[in-house]
């Protein structure tokens, strides 16, 4: 049985960002208590970092989850999936 | 005029002494005058120039505007004086205004900035933010945001650096790490009236 902690709750970083080709902090609560964040950004985001006047040569995270769009489902679906598959330490970086 | 005296002179550094004046460079050696001299005085002559060669790339940043190629051929300067090399190098007419601090105006904020300075690799990351934007790069990190009066310069490590225009450019109002943006976004919100 696995002993990885759970999904309790999550947030948007305060402020606002672009849905489609932004990207954006998500602060995880999870059930012990601990307080983590990931980097949620979209393909067409990376794509201009990437290509942006002045960009670095690559963009490297170990907390950087890529999802299609930024919106609350999409968000929720991602964290229930590292979840499930025990990635959420992984994928998640303490505050 | 005592032998010791010559001997003073023979013993200086050749790199030091005066060279005559239609003969010598602008960085004061000659092919003329080194062809004269013994291996060891060619040694302190390459030294001096090596030392020149320093004092000039540290000198650098005040020359700013004076010579092109020395900008090139000088990576250490000081971190103050990189965005008008940078600029100079990118064919601009001005270097961008660097940034000022004014965290300093609100207590909450300052404490706030300390705090978040006390993890090293945010503090690392927020210095690299400052130093990309004053470089000309108004995008740097994950991507900045504006919201109201405020750009937010983001890095990948949850530094933030907040700016705001000022009436001389863009002023440093507030800074924060993962542990305690929404504090600092609590306290800007109120500050700037933001929505």
């Amino acid at each position: 049985m696995s002993q990885a902690p759970r999904l309790h709750s999550w947030e948007f970083e305060p402020g606002p960002f672009d849905p489609v080709a932004g990207n954006v902090d998500v602060h995880l609560t999870l059930d012990d208590g601990q307080r983590r964040w990931c980097l949620f950004a979209t393909p067409a985001n990376l794509s201009g970092l990437l290509t942006q006047p002045a960009a670095e040569p690559a963009f490297q995270s170990a907390h950087l989850v890529v999802v299609a769009r930024l919106s609350p489902e999409a968000v929720e679906s991602a964290l229930r999936y590292l979840e499930a598959e025990d990635r959420l330490l992984e994928a998640s970086f303490p505050f | 005029m005592p032998i010791n005296n010559v001997q003073n002179v023979r013993h200086a550094p050749a790199w030091e002494r005066p060279t005559s004046p239609g003969r010598s460079r602008q960085d004061g050696t000659s092919d003329t005058f080194q062809a004269g001299l013994s291996a060891a005085d060619q040694a302190d002559v390459a030294a001096g120039q090596q030392l020149r060669q320093q004092a000039l790339q540290a000198s650098v940043g005040e020359k700013r505007g004076n010579d092109r190629r020395a900008h090139l051929q000088a990576p250490q300067v000081p971190a103050a004086d990189f965005a008008g090399q940078f600029a100079q190098w990118a064919g601009r007419d001005s270097a961008p205004q660097p940034l000022r601090s004014r965290i300093e105006e609100h207590p909450g904020l300052q404490r706030a900035a300390e705090q978040a300075g006390q993890n090293q690799a945010v503090q690392r990351e927020m210095t690299h933010l400052v130093a990309q934007f004053n470089a000309g790069n108004r995008n740097p990190g994950i991507g900045s945001r504006t919201f109201g009066p405020i750009t937010e310069l983001r890095g990948r490590n949850g530094g933030r650096v907040y700016l705001r225009m000022g009436e001389n450019g863009q002023e440093v109002v507030a800074k924060s790490s993962k542990a305690n943006q929404s504090q600092v976004w609590n306290l800007l919100q109120r500050i700037y009236d933001l929505k």
